[in-house]
């Protein structure tokens, strides 16, 4: 079964980037446009990693982590931060919180893949 | 030793080369220019602000530079130039850090029409013509900042690296 990897972005074309890099490496990919949307998808199951942008209305990336980590059942669904932030005080947050990873955009496909594939390698879908 | 103003436009500038020289694979000629002339039809719009700083960038271009700039066919011109303004926004922010400046990001809006001017309440507007090869647009950049201010660098503050990667 294929791995189900959900891009959480408030822009479709970086979901469509995304997308295109996961998809060409044997990922299924699913979308939300902001934290909210995330969450509610994350919840109905199924979702083996996350691609989350930091800067979203409605409910950012790091309010999306503090979110699903609260929530013993998603405790370890990795999720990986994608943004064009980086400083370092919001990556200890997200890594306090539960985050994965964290990659400042623009992002490299292969370093991408390499960290989805490193994840999801020892985890079942939540 | 830099006055204020010339090191957060110099750090635009860069920024402004950055993002180019990735997506546009050169680095870009940026000029300051007295005005906006700029004619083009699509603009993204992003505030950024923190306790001694206030800022916006607009960013104004036309529908091929934005085609141009992408590594994948467009579903939505106007959403990719958003989010291009949301990258030089951060490539900004990030260049920011060293001088303990961690203003935070809004989300960014796209406007259609011409001859488009961002105006400051308090503070100065400045205009980049910025060009290359396979295309143009205009960056605008409107400047608050705390009266008092001593930019100092310290690099202990630095950011994490555009493209790179961390696992916790």
């Amino acid at each position: 079964m294929n791995t189900t990897v959900l891009i959480v972005d408030d822009s479709a074309t970086v979901r469509q980037q995304v997308g295109i890099v996961l998809t060409q490496s044997g990922f299924k990919v699913e979308h939300a446009c902001d934290g909210i949307e995330g969450v509610l998808r994350i919840q109905s199951g199924g979702i083996d990693c996350v691609i989350c942008d930091v800067n979203m209305p409605n409910m950012n990336g790091l309010e999306l982590v503090e979110a699903v980590k609260s929530c013993q059942e998603y405790s370890k669904l990795p999720i990986i931060m994608l943004t064009t932030e980086g400083a370092k005080e919001l990556i200890l947050r997200a890594k306090k919180a539960g985050a994965s990873g964290w990659i400042v955009k623009p992002f490299k496909a292969d370093l991408l893949v390499a960290a989805v594939q490193k994840l999801t390698a020892s985890t079942v879908a939540v | 030793m830099l006055a204020n103003s010339e090191i957060l436009l110099d750090a635009f500038c860069n920024a402004v080369g950055d993002l180019v020289e990735c997506y546009g694979g050169v680095k870009p000629e940026t000029t300051l220019t007295e005005n906006s002339t700029d004619q083009h039809d699509f603009t993204a719009i992003i505030g950024m602000c923190d306790e001694a700083l206030s800022a916006s960038i607009a960013l104004t271009t036309n529908a091929d530079t934005v085609r141009g700039m992408s590594r994948i066919p467009l579903a939505n011109l106007v959403d990719w130039l958003g989010e291009l303004s949301n990258q030089l926004a951060g490539r900004y922010k990030n260049k920011l850090a060293i001088y303990g400046l961690q203003p935070r990001l809004s989300t960014p809006t796209t406007v259609t029409g011409q001859l488009l001017q961002l105006g400051a309440l308090a503070g100065e507007v400045y205009v980049f013509s910025v060009q290359w090869p396979g295309g143009s647009f205009e960056a605008q950049l409107s400047l608050e900042l705390e009266s008092g201010l001593d930019l100092q660098e310290d690099h202990a503050l630095a950011s994490a690296e555009e493209g790179s990667l961390s696992l916790f």
